[in-house]
């Protein structure tokens, strides 16, 4: 470069070996940073569960003082609708065992194991979108009316959570798919421990609000 | 041993589960709802059964309020896990992590602003309104953008760590980025370009078709003997007279298709008339 002029960004002259050597991240950010949104996909769950029970509650004493006086109930979730445990039992199992899974890719980074990292990340995607199918197959089943006349908002709630956690699922997946890359493109997965720890971290909390969901919505319906 | 991080979401915490379980007795009335409260509500074993199984059996009285104060209490004491197992970040514990343990590691300087963030909040904007509308050129769009996005960020992030020098490592991003992007973003550009000019020419009939191809020609012929015999002119000039000349051939094209949609449809109803008349 000497004794010419070059553009400071001229992508031909970008000498990179006389650059200083780059800023070492300082760790734990992203897990602080993961914490505080697992956080808030937490609270906001909170607030869906809170409308659903007051809104089922009231809707039920409502029913039963209809029924008192000689009426004809009509019950929460409409008796249209199929509500069958099967496929919510099956999503719960495969969520619990994603979580061994996930724990042997952390696991596995912490060892520089980069082979079983990787498979065990591939694994975690793959149970990740067995749920995300059966959620579709049970909201085939269940045969819910989104606009349903009774007025119920079952459905509208019904919905409203299970697409939610579906978005969290895919949030998750879309972290693992980070934690791969990272995998891939490092020298040793060591060093990104802390991106598989995050990924696991809202892992976790993602299979916890399952568990709500599932005894909320489909146990006690 | 605890941290300051610690003792306040673990009060927070701690003030959630007590105030889940005074709202959950004192709210308790008809239909569990806060409309009779029952203060002396505590002495009723169904509602102190319901509040320590979290409503599985017995009474929560209102449910909303006592589940986001669980819930709150929940994120509260996670939070302060987190921060008391990070000792609150202090100086000891990052330093711990780095090559150097005695040492915190330097802080990275601010990189440049990035557009990525803001254009991921558009792609799942327009993706969703695609979704709930069932309009799928929305939706594409979307798809699209939150593509685009996931590659460009990636290749951004890398390119800021890659030296401690922010114009090298801008120079490394275009170097890598420009090998994809201007053979895309050409291809991309010509098809809407294309696209207009075909709805502009759907939209004219006979002579007029004639005449629009002849202005487009003379535009564009005009911009190229402008590039070529006014060399002096600088490139940002050129890039914006090229610039408005593609944009002015967009928004003529869109206005095109909206129009030929609307003689479209007129022609559709006099077909449909036709056809009842036929049918009759």
């Amino acid at each position: 470069m000497s004794g010419t002029t070059f553009s400071s960004t001229d992508l031909a002259h970008a000498v990179v070996s006389e650059a200083p050597a780059p800023f070492v991240p300082r760790k734990r950010t992203l897990q602080i940073g993961t914490a505080l949104v697992t956080g808030m996909w937490v609270m906001y769950f909170g607030g869906l569960f809170g409308t659903y029970v007051s809104s089922r509650n009231a809707w039920r004493d409502v029913q039963d003082g209809l029924a008192a006086e000689g009426g004809s109930a009509i019950s929460w979730i409409p008796d249209s609708a199929q509500v069958e445990l099967t496929a919510p039992t099956v999503m719960t199992w495969t969520l619990l065992m994603s979580c061994v899974t996930m724990q042997w890719a952390v696991y596995s980074f912490k060892r520089s194991d980069r082979r079983h990292g990787l498979l065990a990340l591939g694994t975690q995607a793959m149970f990740g979108a067995a749920v995300i199918n059966q959620v579709v197959f049970q909201w085939n089943q269940l045969g819910l009316v989104i606009d349903d006349t009774s007025g119920s908002s079952a459905a509208t709630l019904i919905y409203t959570i299970t697409a939610s956690h579906v978005a969290m699922i895919i949030m998750a997946m879309v972290l693992l798919a980070f934690a791969a890359f990272r995998a891939l493109a490092s020298s040793d997965t060591k060093d990104h421990v802390d991106v598989v720890a995050s990924a696991a971290t809202f892992w976790y909390a993602m299979v916890g609000l399952y568990f709500v969901i599932w005894i909320l919505i489909f146990i006690t319906k | 041993m605890f941290t300051p991080g610690f003792k306040l979401f673990g009060g927070l915490s701690a003030f959630g589960l007590i105030g889940a379980f005074v709202y959950g007795l004192s709210s308790r009335g008809v239909g569990g709802e806060v409309t009779d409260a029952d203060y002396f509500g505590f002495v009723d074993r169904d509602a102190v059964i319901g509040l320590i199984s979290l409503g599985w059996k017995g009474n929560v009285g209102g449910a909303s309020g006592f589940m986001v104060l669980i819930f709150m209490s929940i994120t509260a004491a996670f939070i302060g896990g987190t921060v008391v197992a990070f000792r609150d970040a202090d100086v000891e514990s990052v330093a711990e992590l780095g090559d150097t343990p005695s040492a915190m590691p330097l802080a990275q300087r601010p990189t440049a602003p990035s557009w990525w963030p803001a254009t991921t909040a558009v792609g799942v904007g327009v993706l969703l309104i695609g979704l709930v509308m069932e309009t799928k050129a929305y939706w594409i769009i979307g798809l699209v953008l939150l593509s685009a996005v996931a590659v460009e960020w990636a290749l951004t992030s890398w390119a800021d760590r890659s030296t401690g020098d922010a114009t090298i490592n801008s120079a490394l991003r275009d170097r890598v980025g420009a090998s994809f992007e201007i053979p895309v973003l050409g291809l991309a550009l010509g098809a809407v370009l294309a696209l207009s000019v075909s709805r502009m020419f759907l939209w004219a009939t006979g002579n007029a078709a004639v005449l629009v191809a002849g202005v487009l020609s003379v535009v564009i012929l005009a911009v190229a003997v402008l590039a070529v015999f006014r060399p002096q002119i600088g490139r940002r000039t050129l890039n914006a007279i090229v610039g408005v000349v593609a944009v002015a051939f967009i928004g003529l094209g869109v206005l095109a298709a909206a129009n030929t949609e609307h003689h479209g449809d007129e022609h559709g109803e006099d077909h449909s008339a036709e056809s009842t008349v036929e049918g009759e």
